[in-house]
């Protein structure tokens, strides 16, 4: 199972500290769930995670090998990233789209493979956009989008999947049922870090937290542990509603403090 | 067959009816002209048997413009389909970085020190050394960064300075003789070019080729943005080198030969693109093959209808291109609104 492991993360973008020492380990058969506010710093160390944000200070590996000596290919095999921002700039297939996220896996000169069907087939039906597959991807709706996004991520079968907001915009069935992938993904051997905004969601399926606050690691580790009164007070600046169901807790954002 | 096949065999059969049609008209263009050089000849001079003149006339005049609206056809369409595919943008064309611009600039510079009048590859040299000039100031100018907004205006303030030195040669041309003689050559055309001009503009057109056909994966991963793209193992960097260098270098050298031909770089990729299935990548070749028929059309029909004062190349390019641009903007705009 691999690891991908921060040590001393600093990131400075321009003259701005964005991230400050961040300690962080992703293995695998885990599910993180990255929250805090905006500007946090969230999708910058995503984005540090997955190779494509240098860092000021500290380094980060992949399984115990620097995360910048490993060709970018064979980085990309191994690591997956979902960006926020979904953006598709042609009117290509669904099926077409999912197919790009198999580009780490073929050289130049070899076409599509029985491999990189079976891998698109199998990431469309995850996501439950099977029957997406012959539309035109900008014509699609919020939600359809973002889950054939995903599908994208998922195509090629990484080890770890950092996926930024994979939820936002999503109605709550397809919530539930991308978390629940998410969760299964993740019992099935992958590391998987998710960016969400929903305290709820977080809690009832990730296995572990990472509060952040203005670059800072503040709190990390079970749900339960991290997402309690006070922290909601210092951090996210609201007073929540709380309950449990199933041993696990739920939050309604209730007042700004 | 699956839904993603059927753009895939559409794309097939698209490449292979474009290339049958291309090579109809490599016969056609060197059947046609007005010496009256026709089939007969064309057969006696592949068994050898022709007249001296009527294999001049093949050989060293119509095979060489043949060759030469070939190349640069499929470079303005390869080098548009690459441009835009890499800004992820329908509108953008190969002249949008200044090469085209440049590289004319250089053959203007030649007209006005009297030096095109000494030898006859004054011209395509010194429409190279302007693109080669060019390609360095977008190097400095946009430096290491994958911006694309910084790549478009670093190549709007080369194409201005160009545009504005190039009047300038014409507002202080030393007779009215030499303006006309700037003028023509920037409209755009195949006319008496000789084996001189493809040897010279070959080579780097077909590097250049090779080049925008190895950015494929690149503009194939951009479809989904710079961070999607960098996640999958793209180097961007490499990507925007590969397009930039790769139509600096061919389009250069095509502008070099033949003067500005517009419209191709812009129409033909934007035509093709649904029958690819919209994806980038696909749509080089494609676009390529379509480029060099659209372009040996265009100067068919320079050729037929050519009496008296001959229609320059580049003028029915922009005539027939103009209108489809109008069209092309008002679409998006229905589109988008």
């Amino acid at each position: 199972m691999s690891q991908l492991t921060a040590k001393g993360v600093s990131v400075r973008l321009g003259k701005r500290p964005v991230l400050q020492d961040i300690d962080l380990d992703l293995a695998g058969g885990t599910l993180v769930g990255l929250i805090g506010p905006n500007g946090a710093g969230k999708t910058t160390l995503l984005r540090t995670m997955a190779g494509l944000q240098p860092t000021t200070e500290g380094a980060l590996s992949l399984d115990g090998r620097p995360l910048t000596q490993i060709d970018p290919r064979r980085r990309a095999q191994q690591i997956g990233y979902l960006p926020q921002e979904g953006r598709i700039s042609w009117r290509v297939s669904v099926e077409d789209l999912v197919f790009t996220g198999r580009l780490p896996h073929r050289s130049y000169f070899t076409g599509q493979n029985s491999t990189d069907s079976e891998a698109v087939a199998a990431a469309l039906a995850a996501v439950g956009a099977d029957e997406l597959r012959p539309r035109i991807a900008t014509d699609l709706s919020g939600g359809e989008k973002a889950r054939v996004l995903l599908a994208r991520a998922l195509a090629g079968e990484p080890a770890i999947l950092l996926a930024d907001e994979p939820v936002a915009g999503l109605d709550p069935y397809h919530r539930l049922e991308v978390m629940e992938h998410f969760a299964s993904l993740a019992a099935g051997g992958r590391a998987i870090m998710v960016v969400l905004h929903d305290l709820t969601l977080a809690a009832r399926f990730c296995d572990q937290l990472v509060l952040l606050d203005e670059g800072t690691v503040a709190a990390s580790g079970k749900p339960e542990d991290v997402l309690d009164d006070e922290r909601l007070e210092s951090v996210y600046r609201i007073r929540a509603i709380r309950g449990s169901e199933d041993g696990r807790p739920f939050f309604v954002p209730w007042e700004r403090l | 067959m699956t839904a993603a096949a059927q753009p895939r065999v559409r794309a097939w059969r698209l490449n292979l009816g474009l290339s049958l049609l291309l090579a109809l008209l490599l016969v056609a263009s060197l059947l046609v002209g007005p010496s009256g050089v026709g089939l007969t000849e064309f057969l006696e001079a592949l068994t050898s048997s022709a007249t001296e003149e009527a294999s001049i006339i093949l050989l060293e005049i119509r095979l060489p413009r043949t060759l030469l609206g070939l190349l640069v056809g499929a470079t303005l369409g390869l080098a548009g389909a690459a441009m835009q595919g890499y800004l992820r943008n329908p509108l953008a064309e190969p002249g949008l970085i200044g090469i085209s611009s440049s590289a004319a600039l250089g053959a203007v510079i030649m007209f006005y020190f009297g030096i095109a009048s000494m030898f006859a590859l004054a011209l395509p040299l010194g429409g190279m050394a302007g693109a080669a000039v060019a390609a360095v100031l977008l190097r400095l100018l946009a430096g290491r960064t994958t911006n694309s907004l910084t790549l478009i205006l670093a190549g709007i303030a080369i194409t201005s300075f160009a545009g504005a030195l190039t009047s300038l040669a014409l507002n202080l041309a030393p007779s009215p003789f030499a303006a006309l003689e700037i003028v023509f050559w920037i409209l755009g055309s195949l006319e008496d070019r000789s084996f001189d001009h493809v040897w010279l503009a070959g080579p780097f057109i077909l590097v250049g080729w090779v080049m925008l056909a190895g950015s494929s994966r690149g503009l194939d991963a951009l479809t989904l943005g710079e961070d999607a793209a960098a996640s999958m193992g793209i180097n961007l960097v490499r990507t925007q080198r590969l397009v930039v260098y790769g139509t600096a270098l061919s389009v250069g050298a095509a502008t070099a030969v033949t003067g500005v031909i517009g419209f191709v770089g812009l129409v033909v990729p934007h035509l093709l693109r649904p029958l690819v299935g919209h994806r980038p990548g696909a749509l080089l070749g494609a676009s390529a093959l379509g480029g060099a028929v659209l372009t040996l059309t265009a100067d068919l029909v320079v050729r037929l209808t050519g009496t008296g004062a001959t229609l320059k190349l580049g003028v029915l390019t922009a005539l027939v291109g103009a209108p489809f641009f109008l069209w092309l903007v008002l679409r998006t705009r229905r589109l988008e609104g």
